[in-house]
């Protein structure tokens, strides 16, 4: 059973990998309420299918019609397309998912190798070190902010506003509802989910009507060169799966902003930079590892903290509070089982989709010749009908159709959607934590500078943004003078 | 001023009274209870603000500008690739065209229920809006309807709703 929901998972994860302008986070937002009664297992399984297809999924156009199926995969069409322009289509395949398999397969052991260090740590956990937690990951929008920071805050605030909305079990009353009896249970996290991901790149998608490519290039070559490519190149495909894992567990981050950070390193530390974006296959290398290891990374705060190191540990975090699973420390202290659930299913999920990847990787790259005006209609309706069936209520459809606007408004002004899920995730347990610890202290606000666990977040907060804004600060200054 | 920053003005705009509205009502409630909206909605209000002065004066906006592969020290623009990851332009007007068709397709939906509105959101949407023909699209429809009924009406068991005309109620808002 378990491995037929790991098999569908990954089917459908490498089919809106393929598929440009479609992504991970709209297969995960789609496919919750599909699993609404299932065993919470099956569903993890079924979920860490979609995550582990998805970006070999994305690698596959983007080697073969210079198309990334997603934006985490943007570098490798740099050296993966002159790669199979050259006749070597098939090495790029196979260096693309064997560091895609291995990258996560890393990113997951060091996951491991912290989790009982995270949950001795949690164990010393109350309230007050569960505020600064939070005020460290609210914080961490400033580096999700890519492009303004501003603009990240701002919208890492409205989320937390909006997420105030409703009965606050805290204080036993219910708040900005306006007097709408929907209102009382808050914005329903999962249909704005489907809408904010889904619906917003099925409005984005729709701007570019038609099909993406019509030509395949020819699959050629052999699977071995590519993996003694790898093995070959051992040092570069270790550091690059180190700097996805780092970037994964900076929440919000991401794996595009991983892939060109890796691709980077490695063409600076590179013998020959000048090779690279000629079909190079260190680029892919470099590329793929990072992008699939920060899985590994963004489940740290993920299920440490309830802190999503990613949009798909967003929409993550959503399903698992639709299966009853509870998130922040509660998880690690309580559901370790379904932390390691999530790591087998991540390794299965990878090395299934290394193997059958490389056959299938033709097939895969004719999905793009689908026109997507097929795609987007039939999408709506299947995310409207799922985000229905969760509460039988025909307002939560409504909620899809506002997040999908506020999504696209969101992206076509640059405002990080990102950033206002974390604010809208965290907004809850951050009022709670902060008021429980002011009741356990008596009203005194002492107790997040006292306990030592506390007064270290705080410091790292504070010294987090001074390191976020300044540098930026100088390095722009810098720019301006050398222009 | 061009499209962008008129948009983005309006959105700002859009933010702050959201927020000041939350601000003013959170006064209705007990100090404790307000606190954090207070807090968060003065956060924003004042951001707000500030970024419609940095707007006009972009110079101001300009020190807030972040590119993390600056910090790695990439050219700043390998990263502009990342956003555009599909060839081709987005059409502003076909996208906000979809904008209106996902509200239609709602109103269809509250009025005709699930399984009378998406074969005629989905044939519609292909016919009118793609320019396909008739009989892509019937059968794009025919296929869309069989999978929303085999997948929610007969695997889940989900009661889909109705629509008004034929029955269903809207829940209380």
């Amino acid at each position: 059973m378990i491995v037929l929901f790991l098999m569908l998972g990954v089917g459908i994860g490498m089919i809106f990998g393929a598929l440009p302008g479609l992504s991970g986070v709209t297969a995960l937002a789609i496919a919750i309420p599909f699993t609404f009664g299932w065993e919470p297992a099956n569903a993890v399984y079924f979920f860490t299918g979609i995550m582990g297809a998805v970006t070999f999924g994305g690698s596959v156009p983007a080697i073969l019609l210079n198309t990334p199926g997603m934006a985490p995969n943007a570098a490798t069409c740099f050296d993966g397309y002159p790669m199979a322009k050259r006749g070597e289509a098939k090495k790029a395949l196979v260096l693309a998912a064997s560091s895609s398999g291995l990258g996560a397969v890393l990113g997951l052991a060091v996951l491991v190798v912290i989790i009982p260090f995270m949950r001795w740590i949690i164990m010393k956990f109350g309230p007050p070190e569960l505020f600064m937690v939070i005020l460290f990951g609210l914080l961490c929008v400033v580096f999700a902010s890519r492009g303004n920071v501003l603009k990240g805050l701002i919208a890492g605030g409205l989320g937390i506003y909006l997420s105030l909305i409703g009965l606050s079990e805290v204080f036993g009353v219910i708040r900005f509802t306006y007097g709408s009896y929907y209102l009382w249970d808050g914005i329903p996290l999962i249909p704005l989910m489907i809408g904010l991901f889904a619906i917003t790149e099925l409005i984005e998608m729709s701007g570019k009507s038609g099909a993406v490519v019509q030509s395949v290039v020819n699959i050629e070559g052999k699977i071995l060169d590519g993996l003694k490519e790898l093995f070959n190149n051992k040092l570069l495909f270790i550091r690059s799966s180190f700097i996805g894992i780092f970037i994964g567990i900076i929440p919000g981050v991401g794996g595009t902003v991983a892939n060109f950070l890796s691709y980077v390193f490695g063409m600076k530390l590179s013998k020959n930079p000048e090779t690279w974006g000629k079909g190079n296959p260190q680029g892919v290398i470099a590329s793929e590892a990072a992008n699939s290891s920060k899985d590994g990374g963004a489940l740290v705060p993920t299920v440490a903290f309830g802190i999503p190191g990613s949009a798909e540990m967003a929409v993550l975090l959503g399903a698992f509070t639709l299966h009853g699973i509870q998130t922040g420390p509660l998880m690690i202290r309580e559901h370790l089982d379904i932390v390691y659930v999530l790591v087998i299913g991540l390794v299965l999920a990878n090395v299934i989709t290394a193997i059958i990847g490389i056959s299938i990787s033709g097939y895969l790259a004719k999905l793009t010749s689908v026109n997507m005006t097929y795609i987007i209609p039939g999408l709506t309706a299947v995310a409207f009908a799922a985000a229905y069936t969760l509460r039988t209520n025909i307002w939560d459809v409504f909620i899809v159709v506002f997040g999908g606007v506020l999504g696209y408004v969101f992206r076509r002004t640059d405002f990080p959607v990102i950033s206002f899920v974390i604010g809208f995730i965290l907004g809850y347990p951050f009022e709670r934590s902060f008021n429980q610890s002011l009741l356990i202290s008596g009203g005194s606000y002492s107790i997040f500078f006292t306990r030592p666990i506390s007064l270290g977040l705080f410091v790292a907060t504070v010294m987090v943004l001074l390191f976020a804004v300044r540098p930026w600060r100088f390095m722009m200054a810098n720019r301006r003078r050398q222009q | 001023m061009s499209i962008y920053r008129r948009g983005v003005f309006w959105l700002y705009m859009v933010i702050l009274l959201t927020a000041g509205a939350g601000i003013v009502d959170a006064f209705n409630y007990n100090p404790r209870v307000r606190l954090l909206p207070l807090v968060v909605g003065v956060f924003i209000v004042v951001l707000c603000v500030y970024s419609i002065i940095g707007e006009k004066y972009p110079a101001i906006m300009d020190r807030f500008n972040v590119s993390v592969t600056d910090v790695a020290g990439a050219d700043s623009g390998d990263e502009s690739k990342v956003s555009t990851e599909a060839d081709g332009e987005i059409s502003r007007g076909r996208t906000w065209a979809t904008g209106a068709w996902l509200v239609g397709f709602f109103g269809a939906i509250v009025l005709l229920g699930f399984l009378l509105a998406v074969p005629l959101f989905v044939f519609a949407f292909i016919k009118w809006y793609g320019r396909i023909g008739w009989l892509s699209s019937l059968l794009a429809a025919m296929i869309v309807e069989g999978i929303i009924y085999a997948s929610f009406d007969i695997a889940m068991k989900a009661v889909l709703f109705e629509g008004l005309l034929f029955g269903g109620k809207l829940p209380p808002l």
